[in-house]
């Protein structure tokens, strides 16, 4: 028993060792990639695309906190998901939770349209240049190390949005049942 | 079944752009070790102008440095139909760089005051050049013939002899 303890401890510490050594490396290699032009236009690509659909990332991610928080039978403040939906006072005075949601859903539409026209525009842009062999050499790579970095956000936007259409639906279908 | 399909979605997109973000930053890298080798020059065509009474070379860069022509040299053989005499021109100094991934076309006089190329004339041109990761000289070697009917000619007698 005790020598199947020590190397259970011992196979831990190597783990964590590598472990260790292996985020070190990642760290590392993050900090040189900076350093080179290609690892420079993916990171400009990112922090630009992150600009966009920041408005995205918080929409969406607060839209399901708010949606967990109703699917646990949590209180939620009426005022604030009001707010959120961009409609007139009077026109939502009456309207449920859920149908509040709804409209917040689809006040974010706008935002999303736009960013995935700008990305499929930037994407357009990119494959524009690499027709040409010398083009793909001197601007090409450039802007594909962009277009990658924006496509990092753009699987966040993704991820986000598809999992708030499921909570939206989780929801709908809860206040279905309820009647 | 929503869940799984939502849950598989968002993994896939993962997978693609993990993906497509670590091969794009290897094959920079890969490719940066590419653009660091330099090309060696290749003679496209060689054409003798009877005019001026030089020959254009059309010389192709296929690397991705830049190459410098500094130096050329020309030997001359008369062929049969020819009453000039043999003689060897070298260093001439040329200053001519071919950007990479592009063709460039170098000219090359023969000595002056000699007859007009015949047909089976054969001239052996040497370019000198370097290129910007080593200080050492490089040749490249092209034989031009005048006259390709005169060429075709001599391989029947060639086959013929055989």
């Amino acid at each position: 028993m005790r020598a199947e303890t020590v190397v259970q401890w011992g196979l831990i510490f190597l783990m964590a060792l590598l472990l260790f050594f292996a985020f070190t490396g990642i760290f590392i290699s993050t900090l040189t990639l900076a350093l080179t032009p290609e690892g420079f236009a993916f990171l400009l690509g990112l922090l630009g695309a992150w600009l966009f659909a920041n408005k995205l990332l918080f929409g969406y991610g607060s839209f399901l906190f708010t949606a967990e928080a109703i699917l646990n039978n949590e209180e939620v403040n009426r005022e604030e998901l009001e707010k959120k939906t961009n409609q007139p006072k009077e026109q939502i005075a009456e309207l449920s939770i859920v149908s509040l949601m709804f409209l917040w859903l689809q006040s974010l539409d706008y935002y999303r349209y736009a960013y995935y026209g700008l990305f499929t525009l930037f994407l357009i842009l990119m494959l524009l240049t690499k027709f040409n062999l010398l083009g793909a050499l001197i601007v090409g790579n450039y802007l594909e190390g962009a277009f990658w970095g924006a496509a990092v956000v753009t699987l966040f936007v993704f991820a986000l949005e598809i999992t708030a259409n499921y909570l939206m639906g989780e929801l709908l279908e809860r206040e279905a049942q309820n009647g | 079944m929503r869940y799984f399909l939502t849950a598989t979605g968002i993994a896939l997109a993962g997978l693609l752009v993990g993906g497509g973000v670590g091969s794009y930053l290897t094959s920079s890298k890969l490719l940066k070790q590419f653009q660091n080798i330099p090309g060696s020059p290749i003679v496209l065509s060689a054409q003798y102008d009877k005019e001026k009474h030089l020959i254009r070379y059309a010389i192709s860069n296929p690397g991705t440095l830049p190459i410098k022509v500094i130096e050329k040299a020309l030997v001359f053989t008369p062929g049969k139909e020819s009453k000039e005499k043999g003689y060897i021109l070298s260093n001439i100094p040329a200053n001519i760089e071919i950007p990479p991934l592009s063709v460039a076309v170098v000219e090359l006089k023969l000595k002056e005051g000699t007859e007009k190329l015949q047909p089976g004339d054969v001239v052996l041109a040497t370019f000198t050049y370097t290129h910007p990761l080593s200080q050492d000289l490089y040749t490249v070697v092209h034989s031009f013939t005048h006259g390709a009917p005169k060429q075709e000619k001599k391989e029947e007698k060639q086959e013929e002899s055989k």
